[in-house]
């Protein structure tokens, strides 16, 4: 097999297509090739961005436009935060709310407070002043770390089932599912410590989502994502409005700030 | 199940870091085959390394999962099924390793009371992981962690037992239990290093559930119901 055609199918793969469809794409791919009398290469560029494109196709679309969260219930309000670090002011009189159904993204300069709030929504941070009320049910994506080194995407799933009393094979199921949304599909031989930057992020939100949480706080989740997995995420940030879930997403990528219904921007560092 | 599942997947954790857990398996052997040709000291440093193996290992364990432990609070476990369930891995990999010294001491030492020596490892043990546990969650880092350690047990090492002082460090137990069943002291002496490891035990207990309640905590909040209709 040629270079271009098994590095096809291994993008394919990775992202989650079946062996049977990878095949069957691939068939195609030579049927025009032949018919055109050209290499593949030429015809449909590099493998990997050929896969990807074809496999954000073959993925559930994000569907109809999203109804506005009005009339829903809110998911989260804080309601006056401050928190200092010492003599530096990190948050100052922070007030939100977060419907059922709707996202919010926190945007602002960096050391504005952005992961602080995030985590003050958690209850791993505790505020200075100011009262947090949210569901109980929070699913949590912090900026780095909150995976374990030397344990596979499956034993997380595995580990994370557990907090909700779901047994282990519904974890894995459904962590399987989940990241075959997001364009992956995780190996059992690989350690969290073994994935690339991007994957292990998939693995980081995966997580966040496992057992359905109401409200899901996010902190620059896209962090390593090739452009595919970062259109897909935000598609997967449609449906989890769809469902219900109230989502706040921390995000430095400005230009899709029209994807969420609102805007919350924290005041710069006081120097 | 909680706790199983923070214990299982411990254990998975660890046993992945082969070269870490064969560099803790011969820290005990190596002070043993160093006095090996005593065999009172040759079995009390054995024992004592294994207090100090149990110790690292539930350190790293420890510090090495306190930001996946804030998540997992988040995402719904108690601070006391992670606790419990790192204990009970760190604990079963231990006592696999006792086990395999108990043997190497029958077989290679003239042993008395064997019920003794296997009390003076379980002793080392029993302190070791909430020892190290508790140094992790006060220090929060590995260094640090791993130096502090090192004082307190290179101190345990170096100390007289015969010094009242040595009666403060956590470890004195397996000395205690050792003159019952290595010089065939009176039972005075068991009594004393049993209930110096329960002691110990319950101090470290009390400073664990102290600092996991702060390091581990989820601040208040006012729950909001989840309801949604489309």
């Amino acid at each position: 097999m040629t270079g271009w055609r098994n590095n096809f199918l291994r993008a394919l793969a990775e992202r989650a297509v079946s062996a049977e469809m990878g095949d069957e794409l691939l068939r195609e791919a030579d049927l025009e090739a032949a018919e055109r009398g050209l290499p593949p290469e030429q015809i449909f560029g590099p493998a990997t961005a050929y896969a990807d494109q074809l496999a954000r196709a073959l993925r559930v679309p994000s569907g109809s436009p999203l109804a506005l969260a009005e009339q829903s219930s809110p998911a989260l309000r804080l309601n006056g935060i401050s928190k200092r670090y010492g003599r530096r002011q990190v948050l100052n009189d922070v007030t939100l709310e977060v419907r059922h159904g709707e996202s919010v993204a926190v945007v602002g300069a960096n050391g504005s407070g952005k992961s602080t709030l995030l985590k003050v929504c958690a209850g791993t941070v505790k505020p200075d002043a100011g009262t947090v009320e949210r569901t109980e049910h929070v699913g949590y994506v912090p900026q780095s770390g909150g995976t374990a080194e030397f344990l596979t995407a499956t034993e997380h799933f595995e580990l994370f089932a557990a907090a909700r009393q779901n047994s282990r094979r519904r974890g894995r199921a459904t962590g399987e599912r989940l990241a075959a949304s997001l364009g992956w599909s995780p190996s059992s031989e690989h350690t969290a410590g073994q994935l690339s930057g991007g994957t292990r992020q998939k693995l980081n939100v995966v997580l966040g989502e496992l057992s359905g949480p109401d409200l899901l706080l996010l902190d620059e989740p896209y962090q390593g994502f090739d452009h595919g997995s970062y259109i897909d995420l935000w598609t997967q940030i449609d449906r989890w409005r769809e469902k219900g879930t109230g989502v706040l997403i921390v995000t430095h990528m400005l230009g899709d700030l029209d994807r969420v219904d609102r805007i919350i921007e924290l005041d710069s560092p006081e120097d | 199940m909680q706790m199983i599942a923070i214990a299982r997947a411990t254990s998975r954790g660890l046993v992945r870091r082969r070269s870490a857990l064969l560099l803790l398996t011969v820290l005990p052997l190596a002070f043993y085959l160093a006095r090996r040709d005593v065999t009172h000291s040759a079995i009390v440093v054995l024992a004592l390394g294994l207090g100090w193996a149990a110790a690292m290992l539930s350190l790293f364990s420890t510090v090495n999962a306190l930001e996946l432990d804030h998540r997992l609070r988040v995402a719904g476990f108690s601070a006391r099924s992670i606790l419990l369930g790192r204990i009970l891995a760190i604990s079963s990999m231990g006592l696999a390793l006792m086990v395999g010294y108990l043997v190497l001491a029958v077989v290679d030492q003239d042993v008395t009371r064997l019920g003794g020596v296997a009390l003076m490892m379980l002793c080392a043990l029993l302190v070791g992981v909430p020892l190290g546990i508790t140094v992790g969650l006060v220090l929060k880092r590995e260094l640090e962690g791993a130096l502090a350690l090192i004082i307190l047990l290179a101190t345990q090492f170096m100390t007289d037992p015969e010094r009242p002082v040595a009666h403060w460090l956590p470890l004195w137990s397996v000395r205690g239990v050792a003159d019952w069943a290595l010089d065939l002291k009176d039972r005075t002496f068991l009594v004393d290093g049993l209930a110096h490891a329960g002691a110990t035990l319950a101090l470290l207990s009390l400073v664990i559930a102290g600092f996991s309640a702060l390091r581990l905590r989820i601040h208040r909040y006012r729950p909001l119901t989840s309801s949604w209709s489309d």
